[in-house]
């Protein structure tokens, strides 16, 4: 029996022109991007470069702008770390939501002398914007906020954060990891000065991502060496994967549109069918503004480890998969007001384009008779 | 396309494209706990295995990075070693990452001063000089006499890496007693795909990481792991071991071949570091007075791909360091070529370079000579 992936915020599974591309890349284009002194080594290049126009043409920027990282960790790590800070902004605003990789990275600096402060969010993962504005003044160098949250899917009013971030004179970090392909981002029109995606969240492969940056952001590099990325981030650029990154953008520009649609349609009628048919069951996050495949479903009495021995076929986890093989609690959560101690089960679920009306039937029938079987 | 820029970049495997392309189809978030996440962590696991079985260690030696730069630098900078020795034939991930950077000087084949790394380390701290000095050198070939350089290392308690991205799966290389704290490879130069690596070492010896983030790769490397990747880099290592001997001998000959057939028939051409031991396949060639872009451009014309100088400084032909550490003049240096060969170059195609070689020599070289 096949599985049912559902598991879509962890990571997607590829698309099949990706692959494709790929696959023609690896056989045929396997010299060294940076070789000048033959074709082969040319014709590398020209494919990254034309990668690098389709990535930046999806987020609204300068192709210039796109530096390629191993993914969204690096892109994250490189961007808290690597900011040419002033003596006289040496805050950073994260929110407590955030990504391990973000809080971990900000953890890093506090220990290095910064002044890092938690931004809270509401009870549906929203940005406290009252919190925030406390929180604001002039010692800010950056903020960073994630666009789509990797949990319960909410997506943030990014422009009038923007818009008080750079009130302050802050730059504006967005880690759009689980946002990219999912929802339209221009970086320009909501006012985002960075932002860090990974290509395994929409349908390209894993180790590769990228951190883009407009013209305000002043770097200095994470990984040194070769000089490649302008020296922003040194090291053999893997020609495959960054053809695969760009087809999965283009791919994300032509079909956002009607993903949004199909996707929210199946998600309707599995959210509905879940919560009909589980008792005391309810739906966690922000139904107005969260993305499309999104589902959290908290259902109070239930043993978490109980309901994942008993559910079968089905690909879901419970909170991050980053937090989950050690079983903490998650951060994400306890944000939005959900006691770590009170015995309940959170399911999280993420449809994606590939996801079809009777995987979702059959998904919705083993979940809730895993449901019956753990009470 | 005859196709001798490998040290740059290898031809990949069919056996590692083959992987690579069903493991893509099917790989997870490693991290998540469902079925699919453990199926892929599985593969991780074997992967790491076969990449220990090449190196002579460990299979929690190795860490899997997103490819030998990241895996100089987090050797470089883990530590809280306030000085860094490295030879002059370094790669940049090693020659531009330390703060407080000293050169150890080589000979006119590239070989370390191991004298120098003697005096050098003498009256420092145990502790404080992190040494770097690679396997063997990605422009000349050059095997550097990494034992003994780690006898000096041990003897002043100072933390020894290797850069053995040209050395790995070319040569038999065992970790466990080489005597250094730390490797680096990368699947690229050894006949898998760019985008992953590794750095070998004993987590006793607690590097910091680069990076923060998830616990993944023991908190050492956070960030969702490449599976694919890993999977392919493990059906290279697997291949470089099966087939290392064979490997050894045919690009042994077909390298003795090229230069002696090149020696005898263009006068005053030299071989670089051509007395030393060399890493098979590897030859940089002088032509004196012919500038190395002419040649490589008509080498091009000919569907030949071979190198001047390295291929990482991002479209900048800039004149190889290497060749100026060995105490090479300009016009040497601006006149040299590099060839690395692979499993994959076979005899007529070397007849094709020399023939090309001779023809760029006869319209080029003899006038000047």
């Amino acid at each position: 029996m096949s599985i049912i992936y559902l598991d879509n915020f962890a990571s997607t599974p590829i698309d099949k022109e990706v692959l494709q591309e790929i696959n023609y890349v690896m056989q045929n284009n396997f010299a060294n991007p940076h070789s000048v002194s033959h074709e082969l080594g040319w014709e590398c290049n020209d494919i990254i470069d034309n990668a690098r126009l389709k990535v930046a043409k999806l987020v609204g920027t300068k192709p210039n702008n796109v530096i390629f990282t191993s993914g969204a960790t690096e892109s994250n790590n490189t961007i808290i770390k690597c900011i040419k800070y002033s003596d006289n902004k040496k805050t950073i605003l994260v929110s407590e939501i955030e990504h391990p990789c973000v809080l971990q990275s900000a953890k890093f600096m506090k220990n290095h002398g910064f002044n890092i402060k938690y931004i809270p969010v509401d009870n549906v993962g929203r940005i406290d914007i009252d919190k925030f504005a406390e929180l604001l003044d002039d010692t800010v160098a950056l903020v960073s906020i994630m666009l789509v949250n990797n949990e319960i899917g909410t997506i943030q009013d990014i422009k009038t954060i923007s818009d008080m971030t750079h009130s302050v004179n802050a730059l504006l970090h967005s880690d759009c990891a689980q946002a990219i392909g999912k929802i339209d981002i221009d970086m320009e029109a909501m006012g985002i000065d960075a932002i860090s995606l990974s290509g395994h969240k929409f349908y390209a492969s894993k180790g590769i991502g990228a951190l883009i940056c407009n013209e305000k952001v002043n770097l200095v590099s994470l990984i040194d060496g070769g000089g490649q990325e302008k020296n922003m981030r040194s090291g053999t650029l893997p020609t495959p994967l960054i053809a695969g990154l760009g087809k999965a953008c283009e791919l994300a520009e032509k079909n956002l549109v009607s993903d949004i649609l199909r996707i929210s349609e199946l998600r309707a009628y599995m959210e509905s069918e879940l919560l009909q048919r589980i008792t005391n069951s309810r739906s966690l996050g922000d139904m107005k503004n969260r993305i499309s495949g999104s589902i959290n479903l908290y259902i109070p009495n239930i043993y978490t480890d109980n309901f994942f021995v008993n559910l079968h076929g089905v690909a879901i986890s419970s909170g991050s998969a980053c937090a989950s093989a050690g079983k903490k609690a998650s951060n994400v959560l306890q944000a939005i007001g959900i006691s770590p101690e009170v015995e309940a089960l959170s399911m999280r679920i993420c449809i994606s384009n590939k996801n079809t009306k009777n995987e979702i039937d059959i998904a919705i029938e083993n979940i809730v008779s895993a449901i019956e079987k753990s009470k | 396309m005859i196709y001798l820029d490998n040290n740059a970049s290898m031809v990949p495997y069919g056996e590692v494209l083959e992987a690579l392309n069903e493991s893509i189809k099917n790989s997870f978030n490693a991290g998540s706990v469902h079925t699919m996440g453990r199926n892929s962590r599985a593969k991780i696991e074997k992967a790491r295995l076969k990449i220990a079985d090449m190196m002579g260690c460990n299979g929690e030696d190795v860490l899997f990075t997103s490819g030998a730069t990241e895996s100089n630098n987090i050797a470089i900078m883990g530590g809280d070693e306030s000085i860094a020795l490295v030879s002059a034939l370094e790669h940049p991930s090693i020659l531009n990452v330390h703060p407080n950077t000293h050169i150890i000087p080589v000979d006119r084949n590239g070989i370390v001063d191991l004298e120098f790394i003697e005096n050098f380390l003498k009256d420092k701290k145990a502790g404080d000089v992190l040494v770097s000095v690679m396997y063997a050198s990605h422009e000349t070939g050059t095997v550097q006499p990494v034992k003994a350089v780690a006898k000096i290392c041990a003897k002043y308690m100072q933390r020894f890496h290797i850069d053995a991205v040209q050395g790995a799966g070319k040569r038999k290389i065992n970790f466990m007693s080489s005597g250094a704290n730390s490797m680096s490879i990368t699947a690229h130069k050894i006949g898998g795909v760019q985008g992953i690596g590794a750095l070998i070492y004993n987590r006793a010896l607690n590097l910091n990481p680069l990076m923060r983030g998830g616990d993944q790769e023991k908190q050492m490397r956070p960030g969702t792991v490449n599976v694919a990747g890993c999977v392919g880099f493990g059906v290279a290592c697997d291949i470089c071991v099966k087939t290392m001997n064979e490997k050894i001998e045919k690009l042994n000959y077909l390298r003795d071949y090229m230069e002696s057939e090149i020696i005898a028939r263009c006068p005053g051409v030299e071989i670089v570091a051509k007395d030393v031991d060399r890493l098979t396949g590897t030859s940089r060639i002088i032509m004196p007075n012919v500038n190395s872009e002419k040649q490589v451009m008509y080498m091009d014309l000919n569907g030949i791909c071979v190198a001047s100088g390295s291929a990482c400084s991002s479209g900048v032909v800039k004149e190889s360091g290497a060749l100026r550490a060995m105490g090479y003049d300009k016009s040497c240096i601006g006149s040299s070529i590099r060839i690395g060969m692979s499993f994959a170059t076979n005899k007529d195609e070397i007849d094709e370079f020399i023939k090309i070689y001779c023809e760029i020599y006869d319209k080029m070289a003899k006038k000047s000579l």
